[in-house]
């Protein structure tokens, strides 16, 4: 299995980790400017994912470069 | 009856705005110029476009109607569970980062258009490359009706604030509307969606970031809103816990099936590189943003009481933002925030079509006659985008507005059913050709009998109302179900297939998923 993947796969589990811990992000408190903590949470949360996401496309050695067969 | 700040001037941005649209839209066919006779010429823009430009056509074709209407309107009625949208479009974009880097790759070396192309060399099938090539269309043509209602219901509010109540007028400014597009998509292709797609983006931002910070100035806050909201109903402020695997399959099965949806898979194959293609995948999330925060108007809608009074008044939800906008905001920008919804249901409806021209004319047609030459394929796929288009506009003409919501679900549900035959077999040729056509078959009846079964026999609705099935006294999206029994359907056949002698005979090499081969010419 090449790094490319492997980086997606770990980063895809570490997103469902941050948008699935219910008791972590579903409250109202602390609000911030008036919005509960459940839905700026998730907003804050698609920052990390830009974040993950650009990082593990950085990887670029992941695939195999025409070392094949042929 | 007046409608809040609706006046003229409103309607003359409107109107300039279109017209720039529209000039945009013709002049793309210049654009990056290249052989419009070609098929990845017309409907991929001859895979040329860059990082920001891919960003941008990305952004405009999967943030759309379902974003600017229908998300918000579930949150209006529903409250946070349609919040679930936003970790979809975050999971939607791995799910991307996984397969399409793949699919690409092995499109530009074979010279693939749709990803039905893709399955029928994979598995050397031509009933299973038919399969997924009709679910695209079936699931895509309500997609395309969902971007017709957003454009209908903006033009309602804009009609019924100038005092104009007449079915007619909506129907034929849609109609004036379809023709333009239809004209600029046959004679420019995917350049003249991308263009018009930056101009879409600029103008929804401008919006969304606009009405955001100007509505809760204005009403003092999001507190009053999420008060006036919360005491209606205890489904506003946080998620209810019976609710919580409803929210998280929704998410998870919505994100397996944003990229199997024609026009996304198309939008990815107009990149001119795998590396870009991956960055603009990852900016994507961004947009998501935009997202999650008109999703909150459907909670704004809550403090700003002429616009509850509206949509309790018309009894339908998918005018929350246009109405919302149009009584808190000045005339002159209302003009440019209902042209952004308008042209944003525009811009994806046209690349939709562009896509399922591409599966109708390539994997269907070209099946059933295959001495059709390249340049008929070509011309078929522009004429037919033309005629789904259109097809489109009479169903929402025909039917009621809800039931094009409805069937978009349903949609979502049944693309899901191709996920083994597209994204599986981009990483395993040991998947059998007649087992991942049984899955298909078995998911595609599951999902549409479980349906019937929950929202006609169970709940005695009149119409599809619900897309979760209590399973073990737990809310689960239909689309994850049905995808569990195809998925055991596929697995299990094909490893009875493997034990009774059958090897894979796929026609691609693993290389050509993995690197772009460069022919010696």
């Amino acid at each position: 299995m090449n790094v490319y993947y492997l980086a997606v796969g770990i980063t895809f589990l570490i997103d469902i980790i941050l948008y699935s811990v219910f008791s972590v992000f579903n409250k109202v408190q602390p609000e911030l400017l008036g919005l509960p903590f459940f839905y700026w949470y998730q907003i804050l949360m698609l920052v990390v994912t830009t974040v993950l996401m650009i990082g593990a496309s950085t990887i670029k050695n992941g695939e195999v470069k025409g070392s094949g067969n042929r | 009856m007046a409608i809040g700040n609706i006046d003229y001037v409103s309607l003359a941005v409107f109107i300039i705005l279109f017209a720039v649209f529209a000039f945009l839209g013709f002049y793309g066919a210049r654009f990056r110029k290249g052989d419009l006779k070609q098929i990845e010429e017309w409907s991929l823009g001859g895979r040329r476009l860059g990082t920001i430009l891919v960003w941008f056509l990305l952004g405009a074709d999967l943030f759309t109607a379902y974003t600017f209407i229908a998300v918000p309107a579930g949150v209006f009625g529903s409250g946070s569970l349609y919040f679930f949208a936003v970790p979809y479009v975050a999971w939607g974009f791995f799910v991307a980062l996984l397969t399409m880097p793949r699919l690409w790759t092995v499109s530009r070396n074979r010279h693939y258009v749709t990803a039905a192309d893709f399955v029928k060399d994979r598995f050397n099938s031509k009933s299973l490359a038919m399969a997924v090539a009709l679910t695209g269309i079936v699931a895509e043509l309500p997609y395309i009706a969902l971007q017709i209602v957003g454009m209908e219901a903006v033009l309602e509010i804009l009609l019924l604030g100038l005092g104009v109540s007449s079915k007619v007028v909506t129907e034929l400014s849609l109609v004036l509307a379809f023709i333009v597009l239809a004209a600029f998509t046959f004679t420019s292709g995917l350049r003249g969606a991308a263009l018009t797609g930056i101009f879409k983006d600029v103008l929804v931002w401008l919006t969304v970031i606009t009405v955001i910070i100007a509505v809760p100035l204005q009403i003092g806050g999001f507190s009053h809103a999420f008060t006036v909201a919360q005491s209606t109903k205890k489904i506003f402020e946080t998620l209810p816990p019976s609710l919580y695997t409803a929210y998280f399959s929704l998410a998870l099965g919505s994100a397996f099936a944003l990229y199997l949806y024609p026009h996304a898979i198309n939008g990815s194959l107009s990149s001119n590189d795998k590396q870009k293609l991956k960055y603009s995948t990852s900016l994507l999330p961004i947009y998501g943003i935009g997202l999650a925060l008109i999703a909150l108007f459907g909670i704004l809608v809550y403090g700003v009481p002429g616009a509850l009074t509206l949509i309790k008044h018309t009894g339908n939800a998918a005018l929350a933002v246009p109405a919302l906008i149009s009584y808190t905001m000045p005339d002159w920008f209302i003009g440019i925030a209902l042209s952004a919804i308008f042209i944003g249901g525009l811009v994806p409806a046209a690349i939709m079509a562009i896509a399922i021209a591409n599966l109708f004319a390539r994997n269907v047609v070209k099946e059933i006659n295959p001495n059709m030459s390249p340049r008929t394929e070509t011309a078929l796929a522009k004429w037919m985008s033309t005629v789904f288009k259109f097809l489109a506009l009479g169903f929402v003409f025909v039917v009621p507005a809800s039931y094009a919501i409805q069937l978009q679900l349903l949609g979502g549900i049944i693309i899901s059913q191709t996920l083994p035959a597209v994204f599986l077999a981009l990483f395993t040729e040991k998947l059998e050709p007649k087992s991942t056509l049984a899955g298909w078959a078995g998911g595609i009846i599951t999902a549409v009998g479980l349906a019937y079964y929950r929202n006609f026999v169970q709940l005695h609705q009149t119409s599809f109302t619900t897309s979760l099935y209590p399973l073990f006294g737990h809310f689960l999206y239909m689309a994850l179900i049905a995808l569990g029994v195809n998925l055991a359907i596929t697995l299990i056949g094909s490893a009875i297939a493997y034990a009774l002698g059958w090897r894979p005979k796929s026609a691609i090499n693993k290389q050509e998923l993995e690197v772009v081969i460069q022919k010696a010419s």
